[in-house]
């Protein structure tokens, strides 16, 4: 009998300060037994590729929640979680973001937009975002960052270990 | 004689020199001779145009979609004559890979410049990979030769479809063609596709319906090709873009005959696509110049190709400067040099020493007046000072200006004239010249390149790609169509290559090697990337790297003019372009836009973006990209 797992995606880039938000919550997820209903990724990759790897299983994950950070101007170092309600991209959007996920670009809105285009993204998918403090060359998390990494971790601990899996929530803001 | 604006003649032993009798031999006085090429009018004078005249109006693409980064381009049109008065190519992001490699030990350069690129960070590891063999003296094992070949031609199975159906492909499916030219789709329809034996379509409608964007099921097979190339790349680079296992010397990775049965699977899925695939570009093409000849002048160019030849021959590649015109010209691809459709050489020597790189127009400062390098190459032959090994990137942002500096790629000339980089410089090269190895599958004719497919679910076919009577955007997707079966049969030589070695037990893919310490050291790793033309030049001194140089086939693509106002290739193919839109709705450029992607470009290649603040990203860019 197969279980339901929820997917923990993070993308992003690898030493460029804050904008490997993702890829380091992975990495510090990864150090934790998890049970079997969890999967971590990285999922910091063309979004065709990803895409690729969800059809080879499209019913696995039950839930996906991907973490990234996106300078949006709000405030640095704020953590942002809503779920994606995919509100019809047009096919112009579609294409262009196909366009740029095969000729390399990582971004985890192009991942949303091309995985609904292709009906490929759990029924409940959430996206947890942190506005960056920084985006530089070198290793490491902002001070801010690095807290909020923490505060990713326990939340989706807590949240797991209680099974408790409700997304039915509003967006919300964790300033 | 391969020069006719360059000072530089050949003995009797075919060995270079500098004309004594040229005061200053690289003077940038006096405008070389090119060969054709568009009018050009003055800034002032297009200005002056568009302040007299309602029916001459500017129009700008920015960005070009559907290309890989961040390109605009500025247009005047006369609207009523249908013709582009101006053209000005813009790359608007500034990256400094050359300027991130200064300082560094050389094995660096391996993993740092495959980031310059999404798509090919492959090329951009082996170019690096070569540079460093020749600097460091270092000569890889031949199965580290052929897998490393293998896993480029693996690369360009997956660029050249991605360009033909994800990217230019649109602009000739239903949903463009029906909307900018109603008349041309209305054709369509009634005209029966002469290879439907072969790709299954009874007429041109129906592949312009399958190359619809997101729907159609060629756009669709073709992103499913892409996988079946990554699968197969990372059975030897362990990662796509970034390969991990390319390295002077050779290949990391531990190759078994279980990694060639899993590569081979995969190659032979491009034997029947690529059948289909030319089919459906010669249907494409055909059917395009049948129903207005005035499309033989969408995007064309003077027939100036330049390519450095790929895929190496393990027995002839020693990564010596000395030796590279003779190994050169035994590689699966031939480099070479066609002016004016003509090839002038084969020697990869002569055409390093043709290679002048520009910034008159572009955002940076000339580096000339603090005296040369390098005045000669390591054999002695005259080096120019504009020369990629005496260069120095000197970043100086400012405002767009037409008249002045407008863009962030720079002018690579070859003998002063501005060259076309292209996937089909390699089939043109290597047809006319007659140098590929004797193998099973590619025959070069003089005037054509014959590909012998075999049979999957189609029968065994014969593919011919004939040098074209003109060079426009239409041949060079054509030409980027029979390159999927070229590359496979390339692939498919390699792979039996690399059996052959494996069952010989010769089984070592690298050569250890140690960087000089002391002295200093040139390289240069002559290369392709799917699109064409790649070099890496670089200098060592102590140790680390001093000087380190990228041209890219879009650098050369999207230059901007040059000192003598010559204008880049986009630019030139525009100009030559005629307006043929005729849909009643807003304009759409459709005519401009197939003359650029026609070339393949990639920005992020071109302008190797970097910020001293720190990498920005284009909403997040594997490339890295920032603003400046």
């Amino acid at each position: 009998m197969s279980i339901e797992v929820l997917l923990i995606g993070g993308v992003g880039y690898t030493y460029l300060g804050d904008l490997s938000f993702g890829p380091t919550l992975v990495e510090r997820l990864r150090t934790r037994d998890w049970p079997s209903s969890v999967a971590i990724e990285d999922v910091s990759y063309n979004p065709i590729t990803v895409m690729d790897w969800l059809r080879d299983d499209p019913q696995r994950f039950h839930r996906a929640v991907f973490v990234t950070a996106v300078a949006r101007g709000r405030e640095p170092g704020s953590l942002h979680r809503s779920h994606w309600r995919p509100a019809g991209p047009s096919a112009d959007q579609v294409q262009d973001s196909v366009a740029a996920a095969v000729t390399g670009t990582i971004s985890l809105e192009n991942l949303l937009i091309i995985g609904s285009h292709f009906e490929l993204l759990p029924a409940e998918t959430e996206v947890i975002e942190i506005e960056p403090v920084t985006s530089g060359w070198g290793e490491g998390l902002s001070a801010v960052a690095e807290r909020r990494v923490s505060e990713v971790t326990a939340w989706l601990s807590a949240e797991i270990e209680s099974g408790s899996e409700s997304v039915a929530r509003p967006a919300s803001t964790m300033s | 004689m391969c020069f006719k604006n360059l000072p530089v003649e050949f003995d009797a032993d075919g060995k270079p020199f500098l004309r004594e009798d040229v005061g200053n031999p690289y003077a940038l006085d006096g405008a070389p001779a090119t060969n054709g090429g568009p009018t050009t009018l003055t800034r002032d004078k297009i200005e002056e145009l568009l302040e007299r005249n309602g029916h001459i109006e500017q129009k700008n693409f920015d960005p070009v979609t559907r290309v890989a980064g961040a390109l605009a381009f500025h247009t005047v049109v006369d609207t009523t004559a249908k013709k582009v008065m101006d053209a000005r190519s813009v790359a608007t992001l500034f990256r400094g890979y050359e300027v991130i490699m200064m300082g560094r030990d050389p094995r660096d350069a391996i993993f740092i410049t495959s980031r310059a690129c999404g798509v090919c960070g492959g090329v951009h590891s082996t170019t690096s990979a070569l540079a460093i063999e020749m600097a460091c003296g270092v000569k890889p094992p031949p199965l580290g030769t052929v897998m490393r070949n293998l896993l480029l031609a693996i690369e360009y199975l997956y660029d050249n479809p991605l360009h033909l159906f994800l990217l230019a492909g649109p602009d000739y499916s239903e949903a463009i063609v029906s909307k900018t030219n109603p008349e041309l789709f209305r054709r369509a329809e009634q005209t029966h596709a002469p290879h439907s034996n072969v790709h299954g379509y009874s007429t041109i409608a129906d592949i312009m319906r399958d190359l619809n964007p997101l729907e159609g099921s060629l756009y669709l097979e073709a992103l499913g090709m892409t996988r079946v190339a990554r699968e197969a790349y990372v059975l030897i680079g362990g990662k796509y873009p970034h390969p991990q296992t390319i390295v002077p010397g050779g290949i990391s990775a531990t190759v078994s005959l279980s990694t060639l049965n899993e590569i081979y699977i995969r190659i032979q899925k491009f034997f029947d696509y690529g059948k289909r695939v030319a089919a459906i570009y010669d249907d494409i093409c055909d059917f395009f110049y049948d129903a207005d000849p005035r499309y033989r002048d969408v995007g064309r160019t003077s027939a100036n190709l330049i390519d450095l030849g790929q895929w190496d021959d393990p027995d002839a590649y020693d990564a010596t400067y000395e030796n590279a015109g003779a190994w050169g010209e035994r590689r699966w691809a031939t480099p070479g040099v066609i002016i004016d459709g003509k090839q002038v050489t084969t020697n990869l020597q002569h055409i390093n020493l043709g290679l002048e790189e520009f910034v008159d127009h572009s955002f940076y400062e000339d580096w000339a007046g603090d005296g040369v390098r390098h005045k000669t190459d390591p054999l002695g032959a005259p080096l120019s000072p504009y020369h990629p090994w005496n260069k120095s990137t000197r970043p100086r942002p400012g405002a767009t200006n037409w008249r002045e500096k407008y863009t962030w790629a720079t002018s690579p000339r070859w003998d002063r004239q501005a060259m076309d980089a292209e996937a089909s410089a390699r089939l043109w090269n290597t047809a006319v010249a007659q140098k590929i190895p004797s193998n099973p599958y590619i025959e070069a004719t003089g005037h054509s390149l014959k590909m012998l497919v075999p049979a999957g679910r189609l029968p065994e076919m014969e593919l011919e790609w004939h040098v074209p009577d003109v060079w426009n955007a239409f041949e060079r997707n054509r030409g980027r169509a029979y390159c999927v079966s070229y590359t496979s049969m390339v692939a498919l030589n390699l792979w039996s290559k690399a059996s052959e070695l494996m069952k010989a037990g010769q089984s070592a893919v690298s050569t250890k090697f140690e960087v000089p310490k002391k002295g200093g050291q040139l390289g240069v790793g002559f290369w392709g990337a799917g699109r064409g033309y790649l070099s890496h030049h670089l200098e060592l001194d102590s140790g680390v790297v001093t000087n380190y140089q990228i041209i890219t086939p879009s650098t050369i693509n999207a230059s901007p003019r040059d000192a003598w106002d010559t204008p880049g290739k986009y630019e030139e193919a525009v100009l030559n372009t005629p307006i043929l839109e005729t849909g009643a709705g807003a304009y759409q450029g459709i005519d401009v836009l197939r003359a650029i992607r026609s070339f393949d470009p990639c920005m992020p290649c071109t302008t190797h973006i970097h910020s001293d603040a720190g990498v920005v990203t284009r909403e997040i860019n594997t490339c890295a990209c920032g603003v400046d």
